[in-house]
């Protein structure tokens, strides 16, 4: 067990602890039995969620525990046991019981925690509210003296040796290896207690706190600037007090990200749940495993990331992957396998998911394009642009629609959603050996690394992940076609040329003739284009600062920025102005 | 006409009419600074601004309520009036304006029904029209209308509109 599991664990069991304490408040809120309901489906949606992620993060016997509760409130949803006040009497208890075991787990992971009792309880919840107690309590009575003892009953106690009745309602069901693996004693359990408590805070004050170091970045490097201009002997105290005061807020800029960072394990745990429940569903043996867990990214990507990537793995499951009879009869292992890894590149994060599947079939993929008119029947493409065409809008190579990802709906989509967080989408495949996706994402939304280019007399920035390169254009490689289209051979290369100015003031290009120009070859969709600046200034680290609603659907722009002078500055997505400026109505 | 819309207004010139808007709606008076141009953003944008770190959407009010200058009133780079940045939950936006009279408290019973008929905007913004040193004051309520044009929304007290942005 690493630390990321620890770091889950905790992070449950805070969570859990806040859901009782509304489930209890709920419960003790009901006045009007009539419209009890509510409450109950509530209350059995909570404890659903408990049972599942429980489990899903080690705590097996817990998810039972809850599992047991879940059946008597779900039968007081659907009103097969009538609520009155007596059941409420009944259930507050059980919370506290299941509050006190989630702190007896807070303290350690491993512990014990007697539930010998539970059974009576909910059986006395069951019985309804009159003569019943009595049939059923007594053999409680009998063992466990009274509620409030059992209660407080120490964690680290050994289950008491009992009695036959209560045993006899239900022994725990017998421990999978996963809980025995939960209950081997290790360090592990002196780690956490303290390490990874964790604090919720609301983002909106996390995110103003942030907002404002930013400012206090952007006045620090106003002030470094200054610096560099105070030449007298006289001003050296107030330098080097600038210039510790600098290093001091690079720091405080670095921490202030971290907090907005949370591991992308969450997204991956529920991707093992989809990738369990769709193999069943679609009758094929997938080993599913992961890596990179611990791996973080701003939260607002990882949140953005469920979607997309639960397409994806459907996709794989369902378009990729085959059935065990289809992979012998291919010469392959029965059993297939799916990665989902995660890692760290540059400033980046890579998150790869692949296959050892079927693989894109690139002449259906063709083919299919062809038919629904997407591409043109004489088109020339790239492996690279002939996988791009299956995240086209109505583009679905399965003859049936199926309810898994059929619905020629959702890979656009998906697509859209990485972009969104400023992702791009990568495909390998290889026919018969497996596909790989390649979602590349900033890791932070916050700060971004941008080549500041200058255009005529403006400066823009471009978030370096979009850039493959930069270069200078070589004037006599230049060629003009159709009197309108501009192309640049580059390492033998023609690759289509564009003056961003021109297309950020939405106007033809007339000539790229006269003065030094400078390119940045961007690939879109598996193209490759290059946009002409006038000038690049060089690479800077920038807080992004989000621009309003107002231009939020304006074509090519990511955000805005403070530069290094103070002046506003615009982030450019190349790959939104590609899209709808210079794509637009071409295929791919 | 709520008493909440009449009371202390800021009355404001463009070219050489006189505007007047709830003092509670607006955040700041501010010097303008560089302004960034913003590709394809609509014309009446004139782009963003950085106001203590926060990104500004800039909107040249002339251009936004037709208020054309006559010919020799052309402004100039240099003297581009003032930004008034509005309080609006969903955005930071700021006006550009010719100048600012001043904070002048009006009483109700000085609020006559404002005479404009042929406005660009719904007329249900107008909150009215007054005179100031014989001089007509219209009354608007240019939150309301900015929300509303820009963010689809009337009401823009319904601050849910936070929500979007990160």
């Amino acid at each position: 067990m690493d630390d990321f599991d620890l770091e889950l664990r905790a992070g449950f069991l805070d969570e859990a602890m806040e859901m009782l304490e509304v489930s209890e408040r709920a419960l003790l809120n009901i006045s009007d039995f009539s419209k009890s309901g509510e409450v109950f489906t509530a209350l059995a949606r909570t404890a659903h969620n408990l049972k599942g992620s429980g489990s899903a993060v080690g705590f097996q016997k817990f998810g039972e525990t809850v599992h047991k509760i879940e059946n008597v409130i779900v039968a007081l949803r659907d009103g097969i046991i009538p609520a009155n006040t007596e059941t409420i009497a009944r259930l507050v208890p059980i919370v506290d019981f299941l509050k006190k075991y989630v702190q007896v787990l807070k303290n350690d992971f491993n512990a014990h925690y007697d539930t010998s009792d539970l059974e009576t309880r909910l059986a006395e919840v069951l019985s309804g509210p009159a003569e019943a107690p009595a049939a059923v309590a007594a053999p409680a009575a009998a063992t466990a003296p009274k509620p409030e003892v059992s209660l407080v009953q120490e964690a680290v106690a050994p289950p008491p040796v009992q009695s036959g009745p209560v045993l006899e309602v239900q022994a725990p069901a017998p421990a999978s290896p996963l809980v025995a693996e939960a209950s081997h004693p290790t360090h592990a359990s002196n780690a956490s207690k303290g390490n990874f408590e964790s604090l919720r805070v609301s983002l909106n004050k996390l995110d103003n706190a942030l907002n404002l170091i930013g400012e206090l970045v952007v006045y620090q490097n106003i002030l470094n600037e200054a610096r560099k201009r105070l030449v007298d002997e006289e001003f050296d105290h107030l330098q080097s007090t600038i210039s510790r005061i600098n290093a001091l807020v690079r720091e405080i800029q670095q921490a202030s990200f971290a907090l907005r960072m949370l591991p992308i394990g969450g997204v991956f745990t529920k991707m093992k749940r989809i990738v369990f429940d769709v193999s069943r569903q679609l009758n094929k043996v997938v080993e599913f495993e992961t890596s990179g867990e611990h791996i973080e990214l701003d939260k607002s990507v990882v949140d953005g990331m469920a979607d997309p990537l639960t397409h994806f793995v459907r996709n794989a499951l369902d378009h990729g992957v085959e059935t065990p009879e289809e992979r012998i009869a291919a010469g392959k292992e029965r059993t297939a396998h799916v990665r989902l890894s995660a890692r760290k590149e540059a400033s980046c994060v890579v998150i790869e998911l692949s296959d050892d599947g079927k693989g894109l079939r690139k002449d259906k993929i063709i083919q299919k394009a062809i038919e629904k008119k997407l591409i043109k029947p004489d088109a020339k493409l790239t492996d690279q642009e002939i996988h791009q065409l299956i995240f086209l809008n109505g583009f679905s190579t399965k003859d049936q629609v199926s309810e898994i990802s059929g619905r020629g709906v959702g890979m656009d989509v998906a697509r859209e959603n990485v972009q969104a967080l400023n992702g791009e989408i990568e495909i390998e495949s290889t026919e018969g050996k497996g596909s790989t996706f390649r979602i590349i994402l900033p890791q932070s939304i916050a700060i971004i690394d941008g080549m500041v280019c200058e255009l005529e007399n403006d400066r823009y920035i471009i978030p370096l992940n979009q850039l493959s390169e930069t270069l200078q254009i070589p004037e006599n490689q230049v060629d003009i076609v159709n009197q309108r289209s501009h192309c640049v051979r580059i390492r033998k290369e023609e690759l289509p040329l564009y003056n961003l100015s021109d297309v950020l003031l939405d106007r033809p290009t007339a000539s790229f003739r006269g003065g030094p120009l400078y390119g940045v070859i961007c690939t879109i969709a598996g193209k490759k284009l290059v946009f002409a600046v006038s000038r690049l200034l060089g690479v800077q680290q920038l807080v992004v600062k989000p621009l309003g609603p107002e231009f939020q659907n304006l074509p090519g722009l990511a955000g805005g920025a403070v530069l290094g002078d103070g002046s506003p500055g615009l982030i450019l997505d190349l790959h939104s102005l590609a899209n709808q400026k210079i794509l637009k109505g071409k295929a791919a | 006409m709520t008493a909440q819309q009449c009371g202390d207004f800021l009355v404001f010139k463009l070219v050489d009419e006189l505007y007047g808007i709830p003092l509670l709606s607006v955040r700041e008076i501010s010097e303008p600074q560089v302004i960034k141009q913003v590709p394809y953003a609509p014309p009446y944008y004139l782009g963003v601004m950085n106001i203590r770190g926060k990104m500004v959407s800039i909107i040249d009010l002339r251009k936004k309520l037709k208020v054309e200058p006559r010919p020799g009133q052309k402004r100039e780079g240099a003297n581009l009036g003032y930004v008034m940045l509005l309080d609006l939950p969903e955005s930071n936006i700021g006006l550009i304006v010719d100048a600012v009279v001043g904070v002048k408290k009006i009483a109700d019973e000085n609020v006559t029904p404002s005479p404009a008929n042929h406005t660009v905007f719904d007329t249900s913004y107008l909150i009215g029209a007054t005179r100031l040193d014989g001089a007509l004051v219209t009354l608007i309520n240019l939150a309301a209308y900015i929300s509303g044009d820009e963010f689809g929304r009337g009401d823009h007290a319904a601050a849910a509109g936070n929500s979007r942005r990160r």
